[in-house]
């Protein structure tokens, strides 16, 4: 029975040559360089919300009117709403780098095991 | 597919979570070619196939952060290519055969290979099958995903994949006899 990484590279030959996709991969190049611009904004979104609240609790402070409590609680509510994004994106954040760790382990030891049967085999 | 390879997937796919240097640019280079492939198998053309893989990038890097199974990044993409294809094909009403549901049952003996084809027949023969039954194959060829991947990607279920496959390799072996290959 044929192995399927010969099909695999088989079929994959048949793809349009890399003259031809090029202008496709200029087009794949600036989209990952927007998303990644998009990313670094919504990487710092939580310390927005927490920016917005403080300024809403200051503007409630020094006005002197009958909306202050509104403002204050506005504030409040911004508030907690951003401390809870940050620590759930902080979680998140930390989930995937502990899994990145395991995962560089796994692989190093995944090749070093199969140096160890490549040699026994030699 | 072995571990090792597996293991670089999901490496990969965490790494593009993390928002890593070079993640995304290192996705593409390793993904571009077998999704491209699947793209032009559904949609039939080159130009279709190319439309469809940037959208799918840009689905995939919006949402990648929310993938909750690392190790499924292969199927995962795979899945939001076959979404992009099918919905421009429902749009271009082309794929009328392949959404017909139909109970299939099969004889799993004799699955046919494909030892002495070359590429380019392996190629016209792939676009001579249906629809249903070249996604699956495709994704067999390419990737080695399991049924369970499969059915995920293509939205039915492992029995029905299963069945595809083989009426898929015999069909196949139908139209590379007929062109007068692999006749052994």
């Amino acid at each position: 029975m044929e192995t399927n990484d010969s099909v695999r590279s088989r079929l994959l030959a048949q793809l349009p040559n890399d003259g031809e996709l090029a202008g496709y991969r200029v087009e794949v190049a600036a989209l990952l360089d927007k998303r990644k611009k998009a990313l670094r904004a919504e990487k710092y979104v939580h310390r927005r919300i927490l920016i917005a609240a403080s300024l809403l609790f200051v503007a409630g402070e020094w006005r002197v009117s009958a909306h202050r409590e509104s403002f204050i609680a506005a504030a409040f509510f911004i508030f907690l709403y951003g401390v809870m994004e940050s620590a759930l994106y902080k979680t998140r954040q930390g989930q995937v780098e502990l899994l990145k760790e395991m995962k560089q382990l796994q692989l190093q030891v995944l090749e070093l095991h199969g140096a160890c049967q490549r040699k026994n085999n030699e | 597919m072995l571990s090792e390879d597996r293991a670089r997937y999901e490496l990969l796919a965490l790494r593009c979570q993390a928002c890593e240097a070079g993640a995304y640019e290192d996705l593409v280079a390793v993904m571009e070619q077998p999704l491209l492939y699947y793209a032009i198998s559904l949609t039939g053309n080159k130009d279709d196939g190319l439309d469809v893989l940037q959208e799918t990038w840009i689905r995939a890097l919006r949402k990648i952060g929310s993938l909750k199974d690392p190790g499924a990044l292969r199927a995962w993409l795979y899945s939001i290519v076959h979404g992009i294809a099918v919905d421009r094909m429902r749009r271009s009403m082309v794929r009328e055969r392949a959404e017909q549901a139909q109970a299939e049952s099969f004889d799993e003996a004799d699955e046919p290979d494909f030892l002495g084809e070359d590429a380019a027949a392996i190629h016209a023969a792939l676009e001579e099958i249906a629809v249903k039954h070249r996604e699956v194959l495709v994704l067999y060829f390419l990737e080695d995903l399991s049924t369970t991947e499969i059915a995920a990607v293509v939205g039915c279920s492992e029995g029905t994949v299963r069945s595809r496959i083989f009426y898929a390799k015999r069909a196949m072996r139908e139209v590379l006899r007929r062109g007068g290959y692999g006749d052994k």
